[in-house]
Parts: C-alpha cells; structure tokens; sequence
C-alpha cells in the first residue's frame, strides 16, 4: 500500500500523515505550500509539492500511489477544480481506493434533527463552507459511479493539540466574545484528530466504496459546557462567558433580511458624498461635481440644504456599543442542536475511537500550556500580550 | 564610489528572489540620492523577470564580476552558504556590503568575514532589519540611559503558522539546524538582545526539530547582573509577537509591530500606563524598515557611523545560534501520553 495525503500540511492531513507512518505504511505527503509545513519538516518528513489545480504536476506525484487520502483546503476554487482534478488523476494513475474527508457541515449549519444519521438528505445555503464540501462531496460519488472505490468521512468539528476550533473558542472565552446558550447544555459532536486519522486508516481498507458517508466522532454527547469549562481550565481563564437563553441566541444570530433593490435608493446611493469623493479623484469628474455643487449653492441655502437632507438623510448618531462585540458565528453554533452519531462507521468501518473526549481536551490543554509556556515563570510577564488582563476585566462585566 | 554626501550611490542587487523582490528592491526604488544599476542572479532569467515586474531598465547579469565594476554598494539576497564568497568578492572589490541575515552558515566564516571588513574599511552591515523601527530604536535608547533602572527579567515571544519555508534560502546541516525557526525568526531578536545587552553568560535551549529543521524553540539566558531572559518562538502555533521587561520602574511591554507603541506599567500605580514616544518625532520621520536600513547603509558608506548591524556584531549572532544548538534539548511533543498505546478504548 502507498497512500497519497492530499493537504498533508494540514491540522488534519499532518495528524494522517503521523498515523499512517505510525502503522508502517508507506505515504506520500501533498501539499500546495512548504511555508504551512513546517511541523512535517521538524519531524524529518520531506512533503513533495504539487498544485492541485495542475493536473501534470498532479499525474507525477500520484504515480505508483494504490490509495489517495484527500484532505485539501483552500479557496472553492482550490477545492472543487482542486478534487476534480484529484479524483481524475487518482483514477488514472490505477489508485484503488480514494478517501475524501468531508464534513458534517453538508447538512448545513442549522441541520434537520435526522442529520443525526448519514441517511439524512443534505441541506446546505449556496456559498457556505458546507456548500463547497457539498460539492466536493458529488465529485467524489461522481467518480465512485465512474470506477474509482471512494469512501466519505464527515467529521464535525476537529478537537486535539493544536485545533482551530477550540483555539477559536478559547480567543472568543478571553476576549469575552462567546455567548453561552442555555447553561451550556446545548450539544457540540466533536471528533479527536487522532481519531479522524484512525478513520482515515481503516477507510483505506474497509467499508462501503460507492461514495457513501460516514460520520467519525468521538462517539460521546458533549456539551458546550464542557468544551468551555475544559478551554478555561487549559487556558487559565477566570471570567465565565456571558449567558443567554436559546431564544436570545436565535434572536441575535438572525441575520437581517437583504434590502429590496429600489431606484431611489439607488440614486441616492450614486451622488451621495461618499460616492462622489471616490469619482472627484478623477479630474473631468471632479470638475462636473464642482458645476453641479456650484450650480446647487447658487439656488440658495435653503434648496441646498433640503437636497442634501433628501440625498443623505438625517444626521444617524449610532447606539453605543457594548462592552465587547460577541462572536455572533461561533456562538450560534450551539444551534445546530444535532449529536451527529457514528454508528455507521462503527458497524462498516470497524471504527472505535483512541481517544476519548477528556483525553481530547487532556491533550489540546497539554499542547496549549507547553506551546505557550504557561507553566513556565515568565508567564505572568508574557500573558499580557494574549491579552489576558484586558480581557479579563471586560468578561467579568459581560451579561446580557 | 562617491567623492561626497552629494554625490548618487550606485547599488546593485545580488540575488532576486523573495526577499529581494519584496523588501530590499522597494526600498532602494524609494531611497533618495541611490541609483539600481544592475540585479545579478545565477538562475537564468529571475533578474530580468524582477527587473520587468518594476519597470526598471538597469543591467541584468548572471555573474557577479561585471556588475561590481559599476557598483558603490551591494545588496547580498542570496542563500545563505553563498554570503562569505559573494561578501568577499565584494569587500576585495571596493564595494560596501548589505547582506541578507544570517552572516555566514557559519560562525567561522562570519569571523573571516569580519576581519576582511575590519581590514579593508569599507562598510560591512547585515540585514537585520528590525532594529530600524523606530520603536526598537527607542528601547535601545531607553536601555542605554538605564531609563527604567534595573532590568531583573525579560521574555520574548514570536509565534506565527507557516510563513517563510523551512530551508528556502538557509542551508542546514543534515539535521536541519540553520534552518528552522530559531535561524529564520529568532535571530532577529537574538540580534537585539546580544545589542542591547551583550552576550549572554550562560543559556540553555530546547527545540522540537527531532529529524528536520525545528518549528518551534525555547531558550533561556543568563546575564552578567543577574537579569535573565527567555524566548519562545513557533512556526507552527501563533504567539502574539513581543517583549516584556520587568525592571526597577515596573513592567514594560514592546509588541513585535512595526509601529507599537513602547508601553510602562508603572508598579507604583496599578491603574495607569505610559505610552512612550521620542518627543523629536519630526526630527527623525518614521519609514518603513527596509528603507530605513538601506538610507542607514548609504549613510554609513558615505559618512560612517550608522546603527545597522556591523559584521562583528554579526558575527556574534552566528556565534549564539552556534552556541544554543550545540546545547540542543528535545521540547516535549508527546501530547498524547497519557493513552493506551492500542487502537481502541
């Protein structure tokens, strides 16, 4: 077996990468850029550079690969043409198996309660992170109908040393920016990369190959209680989030509704001052404006002034802001409301987790301390640059 | 050479890659009384490309000997096992001499170097550019007049994920040591700190770079006085950039931004900070470091003085990094421990 890991420099790439040598399998690590690949280099791992959107360059780094682990990231652009371009290389290079890591977020980001189980009917908004993995998703079945043995892992969000996820909630817990929904009880399916990468392994050999996907988690309902109580404990942060109810939460993450295209508006739009200082950097058009402001001055002050109220509107004084501006994204993630189960994976993947959640976030706090040097003297000279002490006073105010 | 301060610098640019094209050509572009007259570089058709991408229509060469007839100076952006021939080539010449940091890939061919810079008296900097800012400058400042008193402790962290490639422009030995974090972003503050402070006593170090060249380092210093210091810096995890002193006066904080504020929490009063800013601001306008350094250079070519870093004090630098990877330690990776070495619960 020699198996390709597309996107190896990846948090989750790197962690198959490590795997897969772990069980002595011979792998070959892809990545876009060796400025993102530092840890493969510090472990002595040469990656071989390839761009995915040039299917030669492609072709070459695929040769003699009898398996293709896809774990690319990047703009739509990169992962759409980007795992077109994979899948149709894979299969012309003779792989015989391709694993393409999915996501949860296929069924959108406030899925129905029967995501709860693969079966669902995925459900996503056109431009969302979902969407694009969406798509990916049909290029994989696609090719899966055209010969090529695929497999789909969706995991939810990826915890572990070093995860965007819980570092994102961590900076939102020190700056005060993350609300907490209903005490925390609200459910958050959480997979280990480690255990991503057990999955990915056992993928390579086992399971339905006809572009099928199964949800790898770390089979355990957690909460957000427990994810933000273990990020305090890890990240020494006294200050509680602020609280709110479900319904509070739902109410602030409602986006406004898009405003109804209008020809007044829009001309209003046109000459408005802003408009107009953006075209006076142009010499003729700053001469037409200077005509027409002069032609206007000489009407007299009052028509001026009515014509200025009717294109820019009263003087709007905005509301003072609050203490700290929530993270309205992360914070409405408690919403999805859906334990995403892995019963699938567990029954055709032979799948069982290595690490549970508590050895997780054991880990991710480890890793947080010693790449930061929280346990070491100068902390307490450091920590005022992540912003502890300012984040701190505002926190303990925060509540809504 | 130019007889007086009148008279226009003729630089040339040898190498034409990342940092030339990003940094150095830019600030030669905008440095006043400086002529590019020429971009050398070995790879058949990058200096011209770096030459068509500004507009510029100055000489393209793929050796280094003709272009040194027509220069003053010389910009060294090449890797860096090239610096010691291409710097001598250049001192043996009559051309003064910017190189790109490190010195050398070794601390004894930055002391040769050195000493041929030393022997020849033209001027002889290396690029690191961080000492130009204008924040950095005040703290040296502030040092030299003992303005906060005693400093009993500083830190110093940097921390960003990716960035420049490991080896892109550094040769390592097989293990990867010149090439890791240490010699791509720590150097900048270990040049700082050896000017602020001088050589350390003693030190100790850490780094993860097992196989290859390390992501992430930690070191710890030991100085005459009794101050002691740390730095920490990572390729792989983001650590707000900075350094913190805490001295006589109170805690003193320097974020690792181009235009940061110095900042003094004073430890008689727990509610307020002084912002610390040189009251002849006008007097010395603010510019971007690049171009700070390349003026600072020319500067010193035509009328000595200067506070680049000189090849001795570069020197020094090489020396350090020498020093913290013979004392190499293995920085605790196994995040992990506490699990059963099976595949299932």
């Amino acid at each position: 077996m020699r198996v390709a890991v597309v996107g190896a420099s990846g948090f989750a790439g790197f962690a198959v990468v490590e795997h897969l040598l772990e069980k002595g399998i011979e792998t070959v690590p892809l990545v876009g850029s060796t400025g993102n690949s530092w840890r493969l280099f510090s472990q002595g791992i040469t990656p071989q550079l390839v761009n995915v959107l040039h299917p030669e360059g492609l072709s070459r780094a695929l040769g003699g690969c009898t398996h293709v682990v896809n774990c690319l990231r990047g703009n739509e652009n990169v992962m759409l043409q980007g795992t077109r371009n994979l899948v149709k290389e894979a299969l012309r290079a003779g792989a015989t198996r391709f694993v393409h890591v999915s996501s949860v977020a296929v069924y959108g980001d406030r899925p129905a309660p029967g995501a709860a189980v693969e079966s669902a009917m995925p459900s996503v908004e056109k431009g969302t992170y979902g969407w694009i993995k969406l798509r990916q998703d049909e290029i994989v079945q696609r090719i899966a109908a055209r010969g090529l043995k695929s497999i789909i892992l969706c995991p939810p969000n990826i915890a572990g040393p070093g995860s965007y996820f819980l570092l994102e909630i961590l900076g939102c817990l020190l700056r005060g920016e993350l609300l907490l929904a209903d005490g925390g009880r609200c459910v958050c399916s959480t997979v280990d990369v480690r255990n991503l990468a057990h999955a990915c392994f056992l993928a390579l050999s086992e399971g339905s190959t006809t572009g099928e996907r199964y949800f790898v988690t770390d089979d355990e309902r957690v909460t957000w209680a427990s994810i933000v109580d273990g990020l305090r404990a890890a990240g020494q942060i006294v200050a509680r989030p602020p609280e709110c109810t479900l319904d509070e939460l739902r109410r602030t993450s409602e986006e406004p509704a898009e405003p109804k295209p209008r020809l007044w508006v829009s001309v209003k739009h046109l000459v408005s001052s802003d408009v107009r200082s953006a075209l006076r950097k142009d010499p003729l058009l700053a001469k037409i404006d200077g005509a027409l402001r002069a032609f206007l001055a000489g009407l007299g002050s009052q028509v001026e002034d009515r014509f200025r109220l009717a294109i820019e509107g009263p003087i709007k004084v905005p509301r003072k802001p609050g203490d700290a501006k929530m993270n309205v994204g992360l914070s409405a993630q408690q919403l999805r409301g859906v334990w995403h189960r892995c019963d699938k994976a567990k029954v055709e993947l032979g799948y069982r987790p290595i690490c549970t959640f508590a050895q997780s976030m054991a880990a991710f706090s480890r890793w947080l301390q010693s790449t930061r040097g929280m346990l070491e003297p100068d902390w307490s000279s450091r920590k005022i640059l992540f912003g502890y002490s300012e984040a701190e006073k505002e926190s303990v105010h925060q509540h809504i | 050479m130019p007889s007086s301060v009148n008279d226009r610098f003729r630089m040339i640019m040898i190498g034409a890659g990342r940092i030339a094209s990003q940094s150095h050509l830019p600030a030669v572009l905008a440095c006043e009384g400086v002529d590019l007259v020429a971009i050398v570089d070995s790879t058949p058709g990058r200096a011209a490309k770096l030459a068509r991408e500004y507009g510029l229509s100055v000489q393209i060469f793929s050796d280094l000997e003709p272009a040194l007839e027509r220069a003053d100076g010389a910009i060294v952006a090449t890797p860096n096992d090239t610096h010691h021939e291409i710097a001598t080539r250049c001192l043996m010449r009559g051309v003064h001499v910017l190189v790109e940091k490190p010195l050398t890939s070794t601390y004894a061919e930055a002391l040769t170097l050195s000493e041929l810079a030393r022997n020849t008296g033209f001027r002889a900097m290396v690029g690191y550019v961080t000492r130009h800012r204008r924040n950095v400058r005040l703290m040296k400042t502030l040092l030299d007049q003992k303005h906060f008193g005693r400093v009993s402790d500083f830190a110093y962290q940097f921390g960003t994920i990716g960035g420049w490639a490991p080896l892109a422009g550094y040769k390592s030995d097989a293990g990867g040591r010149g090439a890791g974090v240490l010699a791509i972003s720590a150097s900048h503050f270990l040049d700082r700190m050896l000017w602020f402070w001088g050589y350390p006593l003693d030190m100790t170090y850490l780094d993860d770079g097992s196989k290859g060249p390390e992501a992430n380092c930690v070191a710890k210093f030991q100085f005459e006085g009794g101050m002691r210091g740390t730095l920490r810096c990572s390729k792989s995890a983001s650590l707000p950039g900075g350094l913190v002193l805490d001295t006589e006066m109170g805690r003193v904080v320097l974020p690792e931004v181009e235009d940061a504020d110095i900042v003094l929490f004073p430890n008689e009063n727990q509610h307020l900070q002084y912002v610390l800013k040189p009251r002849n601001q006008h007097a010395s306008p603010d510019r971007e470091p690049f171009l700070a350094q390349i003026s600072d250079f020319v500067s010193a070519c035509k009328t000595g003085g200067g506070f680049g870093c000189d090849f001795n004090q570069g020197a020094a630098s090489m020396r350090l990094i020498e020093d913290l990877y013979s004392r190499r330690q293995p920085l605790m990776q196994d995040w992990y421990s506490s699990l059963d070495s099976g595949d299932s619960r």
